[in-house]
């Protein structure tokens, strides 16, 4: 077996140039995520009747379905909630061009929210209750004591596993190109639709994804390290 | 009239009675220290009067604005709360914040007091407990001691009428309870009325005003450090007296094999 190297290099800018869309997905589904798995989050530490055991109902329900099954969800069922939508608020339906991208975005946002919620919950409780006892004890509010105090530590503490969840996220967002969304993995295969050098359309875009990756572990570290500087026991002084 | 005034103040925590009836007046000014084998409610009695732990009954006045724990409205809670400041066994400094900002945090946060003049404050008292030096460090690089003063500092910042000490040196090394004592006796000449909850009993000894001995949830006895420490009436008192002294308890001739 050899390689076409020589297509290979040809076909890097190909599928870089797909690139922006594979982080696009990212970073549109980890916004909605983690802002679901706030609001679950909240449900659950707040302890708000019908509510909680709702979010906990759909998490276990969403933890339990292959994320690969919820996209081909999102991909056939939202046209129908859309189109039932149709005419409402200005909204008008085209079934000529639906989102995919928008579905998967769906998708994506509920099965990390999902997991995230997890996230959300153990960091709040990970904080110190005396932190929160300080902060009334010099006459905060309560609103003062969770947004100053709390919730800058919680958000500290989540930070380590957002980002494995950032990173799963990342090369997840390449089972959207089962479901049209033309992201990095679905040019790379379209790419060698001319050659049938599917092999090596294949491995440029796992190098890609490798190089991505590696880059946002370490910006991701770097971010940690600078968030956590007030844990550290020995002063950088 | 008193600066602190609690009215028949009942708790119960997980179904059992912690506080039975606790009634208790400090004047301005007075060091209070309350003393007690663990269990005896006096933590809570202090986390009661700030609301920390809202009592089931009774009534916490504090210069002046009486609540009740019973139906409290949250802005009262908040206002009583500023009259109070308070200082944790475990510090609970905040973490996320340097020793300066601990210290200015109440100040510009609550009081909206201009930054620089809160920094001038929060200076000036560091300097008073030797950490000015450690301004910009964050809590987890200081000693036990140390934050504990940093504490003291920032319930002092707030210029409250009480400040409430819940066993302010039992989480210290040995070595590190005197620079803490030192700091609270600064405290009590400056004048500001204190409620200690603690279990040095020198300190007790020489600065309180006043020594109360609590067990079971209610005050068993009170009275001068002299009265209390040297010369207990009741026996209860004076069994946990012996205890914290290790002297020998009954019966006294415990035989091992």
């Amino acid at each position: 077996m050899n390689l076409n190297v020589k297509f290979m290099i040809s076909d890097i800018p190909t599928v870089l140039s797909a690139l922006p869309v594979t982080l696009e997905l990212t970073f549109a589904s980890l916004f909605f995520a983690i802002l679901l798995a706030v609001l679950f989050g909240v449900c659950i530490l707040k302890k708000i009747p019908v509510l909680k055991q709702f979010v906990i109902g759909l998490n276990t329900f969403i933890k339990g379905v292959p994320l690969i099954v919820q996209l081909l969800f999102c991909y056939y069922a939202l046209p129908y909630v859309l189109r039932a939508f149709d005419g409402v608020l200005g909204y008008t339906y085209d079934p000529k061009h639906p989102s995919y991208f928008g579905f998967a975005v769906v998708a994506f946002a509920f099965n990390y929210g999902a997991y995230m919620t997890d996230v959300v919950v153990s960091s709040y409780r990970a904080v110190d209750k005396g932190q929160l006892e300080a902060a009334y004890s010099v006459g905060m509010s309560t609103f003062q004591a969770m947004w100053r105090i709390v919730i800058p530590q919680a958000v500290v503490i989540s930070l380590p596993n957002l980002s494995n969840y950032f990173m799963w996220l990342l090369k997840a967002t390449s089972l959207a190109s089962v479901v049209n969304v033309f992201e990095l993995l679905a040019t790379a295969r379209a790419s060698t639709a001319v050659n049938y050098a599917i092999l090596e359309g294949y491995l440029v875009a796992a190098g890609i994804y490798w190089a991505v990756c590696i880059l946002a572990e370490q910006i991701l570290k770097r971010i940690n390290k600078k968030m956590n500087r007030y844990q550290k026991t020995v002063s950088a002084v | 009239m008193a600066m602190v005034e609690l009215k028949n103040i009942r708790k119960k925590l997980g179904g059992v009675d912690i506080l039975n009836g606790v009634d208790l007046s400090v004047e301005e000014g007075e060091v209070v220290v309350i003393l007690g084998p663990s269990g005896s409610g006096k933590t809570t009695l202090l986390r009661t009067i700030n609301f920390l732990a809202p009592a089931d009954q009774g009534t916490i006045t504090i210069d002046g604005l009486t609540v009740d724990s019973q139906k409290h409205h949250h802005k009262e809670t908040l206002a009583l709360r500023r009259k109070t400041g308070m200082v944790f066994q475990n510090y609970n400094l905040f973490r996320n914040k340097t020793v300066l900002q601990n210290i200015t945090e109440g100040l510009t946060t609550v009081r909206k007091i201009p930054h620089e003049q809160a920094v001038e404050t929060a200076m000036a008292l560091l300097k008073k407990v030797n950490l000015e030096n450690r301004a910009s460090a964050y809590p987890a690089q200081l000693s036990g001691g140390q934050q504990q003063r940093v504490g003291i500092c920032r319930a002092l910042a707030l210029n409250p009428k009480v400040i409430l000490f819940d066993e302010p040196t039992s989480a210290l090394d040995p070595e590190l309870v005197g620079e803490v004592l030192g700091a609270m006796r600064a405290v009590a000449k400056s004048g500001i009325t204190m409620i200690v909850v603690t279990h040095e009993i020198s300190f007790a000894r020489d600065v309180a005003d006043r020594v109360i001995y609590m067990e079971g949830g209610v005050i068993v006895e009170q009275g001068s450090p002299k009265e209390v420490i040297e010369s207990p009436k009741d026996e209860r008192t004076l069994r946990f007296l012996r205890s914290l002294l290790n002297e020998p308890m009954e019966p006294a001739n415990i035989t091992y094999k």
